[in-house]
C-alpha cells in the first residue's frame, strides 16, 4: 500500500488490472454469506475505479461495502490479475475518512489507545466493569435483557486482570551469556486481555535462552488506524515505537500477535521516511517463526495427551507467510495428536472489531469455522492471534460446546515445557 | 411507470432484501467478464422459481427489459445489461436438489456454482465433465445459456451434451418442463438443446437436469515441445489418428510460453514454437499405454523435449504452466481480450498462422493458446484499453480474426458465446436465411422482445462490437 501524494496513480494502475473475470467471488468471505454481487472483490475494485474517474461520488452505501470487508486478503493472495484488493479496499476508506470524517465511535476507541496512560485507563474501567457490573449483570440474568445482540456482545470482552501484562513483569529478563537479544512488543491484547500468553511467551524465550527487555512505554503498533483509513495516526504511532525500540538495539523484535506483526513489518514500506523504519521492520519476527528459524529448537518437552487443531489467522498465513511454523511446534511436542481442519485459512470473521461493527455477519461467517474446528473432534484450537482467539473463543461459547480450549501455539508449548 | 413505483412493486413482490437499486448497486451489476458495461435500473435476486414467474409478469406488465444473470463471468457480453433493464441473478437459488446414483443424473438449480457442483459428484465417484476456465466461480445457469465448453470438450463434449432436461421460466410467465431423466428421448422437437446456449433470449432456466458419468480412475499428462509449430499439429493429428482421444489438447504459441516463463519461472524451454498439454484419463493399463503411445508421436513428430507426469503432484506441475497464462499475459498489459474463433482441428497450423500475420499488421500482441484437440483456440489480444490508437487497430484485428476463422470453415465463437460482442458479425456466419431462422424462433417465443436483447442479434442494426 502506497499511501502517499501517488496514492491515486497507484490506485488507478491497480484498479485497471482487474479484468473483472470475478474468481474473487468464490473466495471472499463476505460475499459468499450475501451472494450479492456489490459485497464481491471484483465489485469494490470497479465501484473505486467509477470513484477515481469521479464518476461515483462517497456515498453511505459506498462507505457501507468499504467497511464489509474483513481485510482477509484472501482476494489479494488469490487474485490472477495480481490486483492488490484489500489495499486498495484500505485505501477507499482513508479517502472516506478524508471527506466524510471518521465513524465517530471508531475515532474514539482508536484514540484510547494512543498512549500508554490511555491505554491504561481503558483497561482499569473495562476491569471495574468487568469486576462488579459483568457478574451482576450475567448473575442476575439482566445480560439476557439487553437489546439487540448486546447480550451476546458482552461475550466478546476477554476477561480482564488487575493490573496489565507490562506492568506485571520487570522490564528486563536477562537470559543465559550469548542468547539472542530480543525485544519484546506485547500488542494491546496480550498487555489487556490476555496476560498468560505473555507470561508463555517470557517463559519459552527465557528456554530459548534469550535476553527478553519489554519495553513499557509502547503503544499500539497503528493497525488499526491502517485498517480503519486513518493512517496519519498510524504513522505517529509508528515513529513513536521505532524510537523506543531501536533504543534497545535488539537482535529481534518479537510479537505473539498476527495482526501486530504484519504492521511492524510494514513500517518500513509505509513509513520509509521515518528514520529506522525499514530496519525495525526487519527485525521484526512472530514469536512461532522465531522459534522455528532463529534460535536453536531443542527443549525438553513433555508428552501431552492432547488432539490439537490450528487455525490460520489471515494476517500471519497471508500477511506474513507464516503457517508452517506454528504446526511444525505443535507437531514436535511428544504425545499430541495434530489434526489438520478442513480450509484452516478461511477468516475466522473476526477481523479485529468487524465482530463488533458487524456482529451477526461475523456469526454467519464464523459459522463455517466452528464446524470446521468441531469435526476435528480436537479437544483444543490453536491460533497465533489474540483476536482470532476472541472470536474463536465466543463462537465456542456461544454457538458450540464450550469444552473446546483455544491457546496461542506458544502456550501450548509452554504447557508441555513444565 | 415511474422507477420508484417499479422499485416499490418489485419490492413488494419479493421483499426488500432481494431488490437493489443504488447507484453502486447498479454498478455492480454492469459487467461481465468482459470490458464491456452496461448500467441496469434494477436488480432482483430470487429464491424460487415462483418468483422468477413474478418477477417476468411484472417486467412485462411495467414493459422492462429481462437481463439473466448468474456469476458474470461471462466473455461475450451475455450478461452486461442494456437499458431499461431488470437484471435477474440467480445466484442464491444455488441447491443441488438430487444426486441420482442409479440413472447417474442430478438435478440442480441454476445459481449452482459448477465447482460446487464438480466437488459434490466427485464425493460420490461420479463426474461432471464440462470445466470452463471459470469453474470456481461460473453457475451451471451461466453455463447451460452459453452452452460452457472447457478443456475436456474433446473427448467428452461440451454442457450441451450433458442437459437431459430443463425447468424454464418464459417471456410471459409460463413454466415449461422439457426433456427428463432418459438417455433416449425423441419426443417432439429437442427442446432442452434450443435452449442451451441461447444466452437468455428465449427464458430463464430455473432447473436443469444433468447427465452425470462414472469418474475416471486415473489421469497423467505429457508435455511436449516443438521447435516448429507444424511439428506439434502434426502430432496433434497424428494422436488422434492413432485411435487416442484424449481428455485434454492444449496448445501454448512462442508469445504465451515467454510470458508464461517470465511469470512463474517454470523452467519452459524458450526455445520452443508451441508446446503441446495433453492427459489422458480412464482405467490405469490403458491410461499407460496411451501416454506412451502420446510421447512416441510427439518424438516421432519432432519434440525436442517430452515429460510424463509420474504421480498427482508431478501432473499438477505440468498443468500449472497451462492454468497461470491469463495471469501471466495481463502482466505484460492490463486488457486482455480472449477470442475463442474456433476452425477444424485440421486447419489449426493455418489458423495460428494468419492470427501471427494479423499481429503483425496491425502492430498487436497476440497470444494464442487453446484447446487444439477440437480447434477451439483462443488468441488473447493483450492490450490497454485506455490507448484509442491500439483500440481502433484491435478491432479492425477482430474482425479479421473473424474472417480468418469462417474462411477456413470454421465459426464465430467455439464456447463464449456470441453476446454483445459478436452480434454484428453473426450474418458472416449465419448467412441471411440462418439470422432469419433464428429471428423467427426467438420472435415466437418471445414476441415482446424483453428478454435480454441486444444479444445475439443485432440491436437496430446498431454495430454490438466493441463500442
Amino acid at each position: 500500500m502506497i499511501l502517499k501524494n501517488e496514492t491515486k496513480e497507484w490506485m488507478d494502475l491497480q484498479v485497471n488490472r482487474c479484468s473483472k473475470c470475478g474468481s474473487c467471488r468464490d473466495m471472499c468471505p463476505v460475499f459468499k454469506e450475501v451472494l450479492v454481487e456489490s459485497y464481491a472483490p471484483r465489485a469494490r475494485v470497479q465501484l473505486i475505479k467509477y470513484w477515481l474517474k469521479g464518476e461515483l461520488s462517497i456515498s453511505d452505501k459506498y462507505r457501507e461495502i468499504m467497511d464489509m470487508c474483513l481485510v482477509c486478503q484472501t482476494c489479494t493472495v488469490n487474485c490472477p490479475n495480481g490486483v492488490r484488493v484489500h489495499e486498495l479496499v484500505l485505501n477507499a476508506r482513508s479517502a472516506i475518512n478524508e471527506e466524510k470524517g471518521m465513524n465517530w465511535t471508531i475515532k474514539t476507541s482508536l484514540n484510547m489507545l494512543k498512549s500508554p496512560f490511555k491505554q491504561e485507563m481503558v483497561r482499569k474501567s473495562l476491569e471495574v466493569y468487568s469486576r462488579f457490573m459483568r457478574s451482576a449483570l450475567k448473575s442476575s440474568g439482566a445480560v439476557k435483557y439487553l437489546p439487540g445482540n448486546l447480550g451476546k456482545m458482552e461475550s466478546l470482552l476477554p476477561a480482564v486482570h488487575k493490573k496489565g501484562f507490562r506492568e506485571m513483569h520487570p522490564q528486563v529478563i536477562t537470559g543465559k551469556n550469548g542468547g539472542e537479544r530480543v525485544v519484546y512488543f506485547t500488542g494491546c491484547m496480550t498487555q489487556m486481555f490476555y496476560p498468560e500468553i505473555g507470561e508463555e511467551v517470557i517463559k519459552v524465550l527465557e528456554a530459548a535462552g534469550c535476553s527478553v527487555h519489554i519495553p513499557r512505554t509502547q503503544v499500539c503498533c497503528g493497525f488499526p488506524d491502517i485498517i480503519y483509513g486513518n493512517i496519519g495516526e498510524a504513522k505517529e504511532l509508528a515513529a513513536r515505537n521505532i524510537d523506543l525500540f531501536m533504543g534497545y538495539k535488539p537482535d529481534y523484535i518479537i510479537t505473539d500477535c498476527a495482526s501486530c506483526g504484519e504492521a511492524l513489518k510494514h513500517y518500513g514500506d509505509y513509513f520509509s521516511d521515518i528514520e529506522g523504519a525499514g530496519t525495525f521492520s526487519s527485525l521484526v519476527r512472530d514469536i512461532s517463526y522465531f522459534l522455528v528459524h532463529n534460535v536453536t529448537f531443542d527443549f525438553e518437552l513433555n508428552s501431552m495427551k492432547s488432539i490439537v487443531t490450528y487455525h490460520d489467522p489471515c494476517h500471519l498465513k497471508r500477511g506474513q507467510g507464516v503457517h508452517e511454523e506454528p504446526r511444525l511446534i505443535l507437531q514436535k511436542i511428544p504425545g499430541l495428536q495434530f489434526v489438520e481442519m478442513s480450509a484452516p485459512d478461511r477468516c475466522c470473521g473476526g477481523a479485529g472489531t468487524f465482530n463488533i461493527m458487524h456482529y451477526d455477519m461475523s456469526m454467519d461467517i464464523g459459522a463455517h469455522k466452528l464446524a470446521d474446528i468441531s469435526d476435528t473432534g480436537a479437544d483444543i484450537v490453536a491460533a497465533g492471534c489474540p483476536a482470532c482467539r476472541t472470536q474463536i473463543r465466543h463462537l465456542i461459547e456461544q454457538y458450540g460446546d464450550g469444552k473446546i480450549q483455544v491457546q496461542h501455539p506458544v502456550e501450548v508449548l509452554a504447557r508441555a515445557l513444565e | 411507470m415511474s422507477e420508484k413505483s417499479i422499485a416499490k412493486e418489485l419490492v413488494n413482490i419479493l421483499g426488500h432484501k432481494k431488490v437493489f437499486s443504488s447507484l453502486e448497486d447498479r454498478i455492480a451489476y454492469s459487467y461481465d467478464g468482459t470490458f464491456i458495461t452496461g448500467m441496469p435500473d434494477f436488480v432482483v435476486l430470487p429464491e424460487t422459481t415462483g418468483e422468477i414467474v413474478s418477477v417476468v409478469e411484472f417486467a412485462e406488465k411495467a414493459k422492462m427489459n429481462i437481463v439473466p444473470r448468474g456469476a458474470g463471468t461471462g466473455l461475450s457480453g451475455g450478461s452486461v445489461p442494456g437499458e431499461n433493464s431488470i437484471v435477474v441473478d440467480l445466484s442464491r437459488m444455488n441447491r443441488i436438489l438430487e444426486i441420482d446414483r442409479e440413472n447417474m443424473t442430478a438435478v440442480v438449480e441454476p445459481g449452482l456454482v459448477t465447482g460446487d457442483f464438480h466437488r459434490a459428484v466427485e464425493d460420490r465417484k461420479l463426474f461432471y465433465p464440462p470445466d470452463p476456465g471459470s469453474s470456481s466461480v461460473c453457475t451451471i445457469g451461466g453455463n447451460v445459456a452459453e452452452c460452457a465448453g472447457g478443456m475436456r470438450g474433446l473427448k467428452y463434449g461440451v454442457t450441451r451434451d450433458y442437459v437431459m432436461g430443463l425447468e424454464v421460466v418464459l417471456p410471459g410467465g409460463k413454466v415449461l418442463d422439457c426433456g427428463g431423466k432418459t438417455v433416449k428421448n425423441v419426443t417432439g422437437y429437442d427442446l432442452p438443446r434450443l435452449f442451451t446456449g441461447s444466452e437468455g433470449t428465449l427464458g430463464i432456466v430455473s432447473k436443469a437436469v444433468l447427465k452425470l458419468l462414472p469418474m475416471p480412475g486415473k489421469r497423467q499428462a505429457v508435455m511436449s515441445a516443438f521447435k516448429y509449430l507444424d511439428e506439434a499439429s502434426s502430432a496433434v493429428v497424428d494422436i488422434l489418428n492413432s485411435g487416442i482421444i484424449p481428455v485434454a489438447l492444449e496448445i501454448m504459441d512462442d508469445y504465451t510460453i515467454h510470458s508464461v516463463e517470465n511469470y512463474l519461472k517454470a523452467g519452459l524451454p524458450l526455445d520452443a514454437a508451441a508446446i503441446l498439454l495433453i492427459e489422458s484419463d480412464g482405467r490405469e493399463e490403458a491410461v499407460k499405454a496411451e501416454t506412451a503411445d502420446i510421447q512416441k508421436i510427439c518424438v516421432n513428430n519432432g519434440a525436442f523435449l517430452t515429460r510424463l507426469s509420474q504421480d498427482e503432484r508431478e501432473r499438477a506441475e505440468l498443468w500449472r504452466a497451462r492454468k497461470a497464462v491469463s495471469s501471466a499475459l495481463v502482466q505484460q498489459k492490463p486488457t486482455k481480450i480472449s477470442e475463442d474463433a474456433t476452425v477444424p482441428r485440421k486447419q489449426v497450423p493455418a489458423m495460428i498462422r494468419r492470427l501471427k500475420e494479423i499481429s503483425q499488421k496491425h502492430d498487436i500482441d497476440i497470444a494464442i493458446f487453446g484447446h487444439a484437440g477440437d480447434g477451439n483456440l483462443h488468441p488473447n489480444i493483450i492490450t490497454d484499453q485506455r490507448d484509442a490508437a491500439e483500440m481502433a487497430r484491435v478491432e479492425k484485428a477482430i474482425e479479421e480474426i473473424f474472417q480468418a476463422a469462417l474462411e477456413l470453415g470454421g465459426t464465430l465463437s467455439g464456447e463464449h458465446g456470441i453476446g454483445i460482442m459478436k452480434a454484428s458479425f453473426l450474418s458472416w456466419e449465419a448467412g441471411e436465411t440462418g439470422v432469419e431462422f433464428m429471428r423467427s424462433i426467438k420472435q415466437n417465443i418471445d414476441p415482446k422482445g424483453i428478454f435480454n436483447p441486444g444479444k445475439i442479434f443485432e440491436k437496430n442494426g446498431i454495430r454490438g462490437g466493441l463500442k
